[in-house]
């Protein structure tokens, strides 16, 4: 048989689902489309970043401060951000991995401070949270050895035992809670002791952006469980603000891999018509999680065939590939997010 | 009538397909049998199509009237070794109305069940297997194993109706049919679609039927038993299940990879089930439904209900007591037909009493890694692979020199300091139990219905966790680790650990990322074996 020349075949995917990108069905096409993203004023591939703690400038100086082995502008950030907690959520995830690599920096913190600082307990706590998932690497589970899997399950109970001394050591501050709720699928927690923790982080900031992103994950069914109560969930919140409608866009990403109808959904196409709006808004379009709603939105607009309307999302993420959904990916986090920019970029044509 | 009515529809449904088959076929040949009279070449030309069809046809029917003989498995009990059992069989059979069987396997299954050899969709039966399951003759009484046995044969009686043994035989061949169709064979695809829709029908049909078969085979064991035996039979059931699951996961398998296999496998058994007696007191109170595939068996509560109901005094003379007073010399037998239900391997392993098997099963749970984190030192310090070798290292600040290799990208600087701490407490650990518990300062126990529990002689006042996790701490501080060693197991006294590990697997069996149970509780540290 003839081989169909690459167009051909193309045409053909497109004419099944103009969403998807053909590299994705048949491998050895072109990862469409063959489209120059800088003609759209879009920076090159090559340039782009994956480092979660570059987005804001306050947090990547006090995380390059605290790599280079300097506590103090970690700590200046960590007491500012008391009572801001969406800064102070990123804030602390980002300077968490740092230390969760090296901590010679809170080493000398603790020096100083001792041990009942509140904010260094907190930040301890989510550190443990990325230790576990660095000791366990992020290969699947046949792919990962007995002593990962066991370095992660103990490493996670020291996470949580840590996470529950700073609820004590800082009693108003949601961070510790959402550490918890993050914590809160690998330990196998049964919905009374999610309910509880839940309860708590609610109190403390009841639209916390993280806590509700990581509660989805723990709602996630395994496997093909019903993605309703997922969708109640994330529907609730988003009615309870525009901040979180990006939540509706995360349930159809994780229901894509076992429904591609999914981002057809009315359900999504409103949450996406939600986050436009929310970005468009001057509250929305600056906060610290701006570039994360971006990302959400941007992948589910092309994903649903609305790829022109992510452009100018993708042209004001600029060269920030860093967050979900594209971490998500692994080592190929910046090429999938050059992937959705150009089936963007060709959706204008 | 109405159920003798159901009962022969289903035997005609189910034969319906093969028979249209061999209507078709033999017409087919037939009719080009004929044409050949009239006019050979027209034959000929006829049969380039009729051939293929008939073949086709032929082969789908071979596939439906393909014998269905069950592997037989577990240990076979002889009429001459254990002649009791079987003429309590007989009796069984006989008062429900049916066949003894014609050989019975003792299994290490917590069930029992009757199955036959069956020809032509279970239309025809050959031979008939009792399967009796090495647990429920621990734990019943006689009077119960009797119910059990009872029941299951009286699924072939024909006392209800002409057909009900056929229907009940039929359902089983009929489901099993469908499942071994070849799904890739488009003959047997269709063949396949056919028998689904045909048989779905009448599966449905049937439901009434079965039920009322169900209830029959409960009265049957009512009768021969007596109401009371037969309840108290069918509350017992899944407990036994239960426990069953737990000791062939943890407790039966406690020393498997150091290569020990309990000596008397069925008395720990019977502790167990005695530890759990209380636990599981709400399967035995309210026992779950029954999953079969073949049957849909109404309610068990609503089925204990009309057993008791029936309030039968039982005509069968079962002696008192235990099941396996039915059995000579019973031990041996459900020993052979524990290590028949396990792997091959089970053969070569030693066999020794509870507490040795909790000691030797516990120690190489926990010393996995021991060796190697022991040889790692003797390299780094150039000394003997020894303990106190190990310590030194830790106190010389060698902790992260301990470090395996990472798995794909390099560790950062605090993972690789981690891993190393994990690695290291983990061998050292497992180096200081099997030191104290070579030295008699660490115990090990039985304690049903755990796996076993380690304890250290209370001269110590000391938390071994505590005392590893300062040793690998950082700074290191091996001081009341060091002064613990010196009290209980001397250097120069008794013998130091040099490592007892059975080769350098980690005895679990690999867990998921996430999630997941909390493993059964278990003594400190201890846990339980790969699953058989």
């Amino acid at each position: 048989m003839e081989a169909a020349p690459p167009e051909t075949l193309i045409a053909l995917i497109r004419q099944v689902d103009p969403a998807v990108n053909p590299a994705e069905i048949v491998p050895g096409l072109p990862d469409l489309p063959a489209v120059d993203v800088t003609r759209w004023g879009l920076p090159p591939e090559q340039t782009l970043s994956t480092s979660l703690s570059r987005r804001i400038p306050v947090v990547s100086a006090a995380v390059a401060a605290a790599r280079a082995g300097d506590h103090r502008p970690a700590v200046d950030l960590l007491t500012r951000s008391a009572g801001d907690w969406a800064l102070r959520s990123v804030a602390v995830h980002a300077l968490g991995e740092a230390a969760a690599d090296d901590d010679t920096w809170v080493r000398s913190w603790r020096a100083v401070t001792g041990e009942y600082d509140p904010h260094l307990a907190v930040l301890d706590a989510h550190a443990l949270f990325w230790l576990a998932w660095k000791l366990r690497g992020n290969k699947p589970g046949a792919a990962t050895r007995a002593d990962q899997h066991d370095a992660f399950h103990e490493t996670v109970v020291r996470a949580e035992t840590a996470a529950r001394r700073a609820t004590e050591l800082a009693p108003n501050d949601p961070t510790p809670w959402c550490t918890l709720v993050t914590l809160a699928r690998a330990q196998g927690y049964d919905p009374i002791a999610f309910a509880a923790i839940w309860k708590e982080l609610q109190a403390r900031d009841p639209l916390h952006r993280t806590g509700h992103e990581f509660a989805l994950m723990y709602l996630s069914p395994e496997g093909n469980g019903s993605y309703e109560h997922l969708f109640a969930f994330a529907e609730r919140a988003a009615a309870a603000s525009p901040s979180l409608a990006f939540l509706v866009v995360q349930v159809a990403y994780d229901l894509e891999d076992h429904d591609e109808r999914v981002w057809q959904d009315p359900r999504v196409r409103r949450a996406l018509d939600v986050l436009l709006t929310w970005l468009g808004s001057a509250t929305g379009g600056r906060g610290v999680h701006a570039n994360s709603d971006r990302s959400w939105a941007a992948y589910g607009l092309v994903s649903s065939g609305r790829g022109a309307e992510a452009v100018p999302l993708f042209a004001q993420l600029g060269t920030d590939a860093a967050g979900r959904p594209w971490e998500d990916f692994g080592d190929n986090a910046a090429t999938v997010f050059d992937s959705y920019r150009r089936r963007a970029c060709a959706a204008t044509t | 009538m109405k159920l003798l009515a159901r009962t022969v529809t289903w035997v005609v449904l189910v034969s319906v397909v093969p028979l249209g088959m061999l209507v078709l076929i033999v017409g087919l040949v037939g009719f080009n049998v004929w044409a050949f009279t009239e006019s050979p070449v027209t034959a000929v030309k006829i049969a380039i199509g009729v051939v293929p069809t008939v073949l086709v046809l032929g082969r789908g029917l071979w596939v439906l009237a393909a014998r269905i003989d069950h592997p037989v498995h577990g240990v076979p009990v002889r009429e001459h070794e254990q002649p009791e059992l079987w003429a309590l069989v007989r009796r069984l059979a006989e008062v429900a109305g049916t066949a003894p069987p014609d050989d019975i396997h003792l299994v290490a299954q917590a069930n029992a069940a009757v199955r036959e050899d069956t020809r032509l969709l279970g239309l025809i039966a050959t031979r008939r297997h009792l399967f009796i399951g090495a647990p429920l003759v621990a734990e019943l009484t006689s009077a119960q194993f009797a119910a059990v046995l009872t029941h299951e044969l009286a699924h072939y009686s024909n006392r209800d109706t002409r057909f009900a043994g056929i229907a009940y035989r039929s359902r089983r061949a009929f489901v099993h049919t469908l499942g071994t169709i070849n799904r890739d064979d488009l003959l047997q695809r269709g063949l396949h679609f056919l028998l689904r829709h045909t048989g779905g029908v009448t599966l449905r049909a049937s439901t009434r039927l079965s039920r009322r078969q169900e209830s029959a085979a409960d009265e049957a064991a009512a009768v021969a038993v007596g109401s009371a035996a037969t309840v108290a039979a069918f509350r017992e059931l899944a407990p036994i299940a239960e426990s069953w699951d737990v000791f062939v996961n943890n407790h039966l398998v406690v020393g498997w990879d150091a290569g020990y296999l309990p000596a008397d496998a069925f008395s720990g058994y019977r502790r167990l089930c005695a530890a759990l007696h209380d636990e599981l007191a709400g399967l035995r109170a309210d026992p779950p439904a029954e999953s079969d595939p073949y049957d849909t068996h109404p309610p068990l509560a609503q089925r204990i209900a009309a057993i008791e109901a029936l309030a039968a005094p039982g005509t069968v003379r079962v002696p008192a007591g235990n099941a396996l007073g039915l059995l000579r010399d019973p031990l041996p037998l459900l020993d052979a037909a524990l290590l028949d239900g396990l792997v091959p391997e089970a053969h070569g392993k030693r066999r020794v009493d509870w507490p040795t098997l909790v000691r030797v099963g516990g120690v190489a749970a926990l010393t996995g890694n021991t060796d190697q984190v022991l040889a790692t030192a003797a390299r780094l310090t150039g000394r003997p692979p020894r303990l106190r070798t190990l310590l030194d290292a830790l106190d010389a600040g060698r902790l992260g020199e301990f470090a395996p290799d990472p798995a794909g990208q390099p560790d950062s600087p605090r993972v690789r300091a981690e891993r190393a701490r994990l690695y290291v407490h983990k061998g050292l650990f497992g180096a200081v139990v099997a030191t104290l518990t070579d030295a008699g300062a660490i115990r090990w126990q039985e304690s049903w219905p755990s796996v076993g529990r380690m304890v250290l002689d209370q001269r110590f006042r000391a938390s071994l966790r505590g005392l590893v996790d300062a040793a690998v701490a950082s700074p290191p501080n091996t001081t009341a680790l060091r002064a613990l060693l010196d009290a209980a197991a001397p250097p120069h006294g008794r013998r130091e650990h040099r490592g007892t590990a059975a080769g350098n697997q980690d005895p679990r069996a690999d867990g998921p990322a996430q999630g997941g149970q909390a493993p059964w509780p278990v003594g400190d540290g201890l846990h339980g074996g790969r699953p058989a």
